[in-house]
């Protein structure tokens, strides 16, 4: 069999991709500490179709990265399927933005108010996004670039 | 979910080590940011060796920082390692090349690129399966286990 037939086109990398991120509860995100090193953690999150709605507690190490580099680098769901998002971040406050805290209840499985400790939204607009299953994937790997999917 | 104590979340975490092929590898972009990559690894006990291409933003930005947060794959069972990074030639250590080889199925010094090792001596390791072993995540702190 030829090795070929493993590799997927740009467009089905992206639907299933998608597919991924809908169907996702964890994600890896990848932040800069201030003392230059880099942080790591897996958080909930809710894809609303074009973003990544993380939930973190208010203070936390990535909470406060976040903030101050505004980017972040996320990836889902395992090293032999990646797909791993990158783009700029926004804060949303949880009573900002009602329908996010029901969406995200309904993907992660629990109510960030019920928390005991207050919990912030980050929401990452992916400007590149990489799917690979296996190294004959890695050369193709970049299925989203400056914002736009490839198989546009 | 009943939890674990730090005995038993040592035992679950380094036999994850063990039977894992890959980690989630964050470092430190030039600008702040951070990168995130899989790497396949070696474990070897008390550290984890790594492979990748000399020139790739992962090394560069390990070998600038002399840290490493990484983790193993599953988020259900999470298992994060923290740790100083060195840096070492394929050629210099030909016992470790051979076991790295052997774990991971390829062989770093047969690349067309020049790779190296990136060898993370394990100071801190948390470890939780929910929300609720928050507490308590850090199995150990410093190089020492918490439960020693």
């Amino acid at each position: 069999m030829s090795t070929q037939s493993t590799i997927r086109t740009a467009s089905e990398r992206r639907a299933e991709s998608l597919e991924e991120l809908q169907r996702g509860r964890h994600v890896w995100v990848a932040s800069g500490n201030e003392n230059g090193t880099a942080h790591l953690i897996a958080l909930s999150y809710f894809w609303d179709g074009e973003r990544l709605n993380v939930a973190t507690r208010v203070g936390s190490k990535t909470a406060r990265n976040l903030e101050r580099t505004k980017w972040a680098r996320m990836s889902l769901p395992s090293t032999e399927n990646s797909v791993v998002l990158e783009g700029p971040v926004e804060r949303i406050a949880l009573d900002a933005d009602a329908g996010l805290m029901a969406a995200h209840k309904a993907a992660a499985g629990f109510d960030v108010r019920e928390l005991p400790e207050p919990y912030v939204f980050f929401r990452l607009t992916p400007v590149q996004v990489l799917a690979m299953r296996s190294p004959d994937e890695e050369p193709d790997r970049v299925i989203m670039r400056n914002g736009r999917w490839l198989d546009d | 979910m009943t939890l674990r104590t730090a005995s038993q979340r040592r035992r679950d975490a380094l036999d994850a080590l063990r039977r894992g092929d890959d980690v989630w590898v964050a470092s430190p972009n030039g600008d702040r940011t951070a990168h995130l990559i899989a790497l396949s690894y070696l474990w070897h006990g008390t550290r984890l060796t790594m492979a990748t291409p000399l020139a790739s933003k992962t090394a560069r930005n390990l070998m600038r920082a002399g840290w490493a947060r990484v983790a193993l794959a599953s988020t259900r069972d999470v298992v994060i390692v923290e740790g100083a990074i060195t840096t070492t030639a394929i050629d210099a250590n030909g016992t470790l090349r051979r076991a790295h080889a052997e774990a991971t199925g390829f062989d770093a010094g047969a690349e067309p690129e020049e790779y190296a090792f990136l060898q993370l001596a394990v100071s801190r390791m948390e470890a939780w399966r929910d929300v609720e072993e928050l507490k308590g995540r850090a199995i150990m702190r410093h190089g020492r286990w918490v439960d020693d």
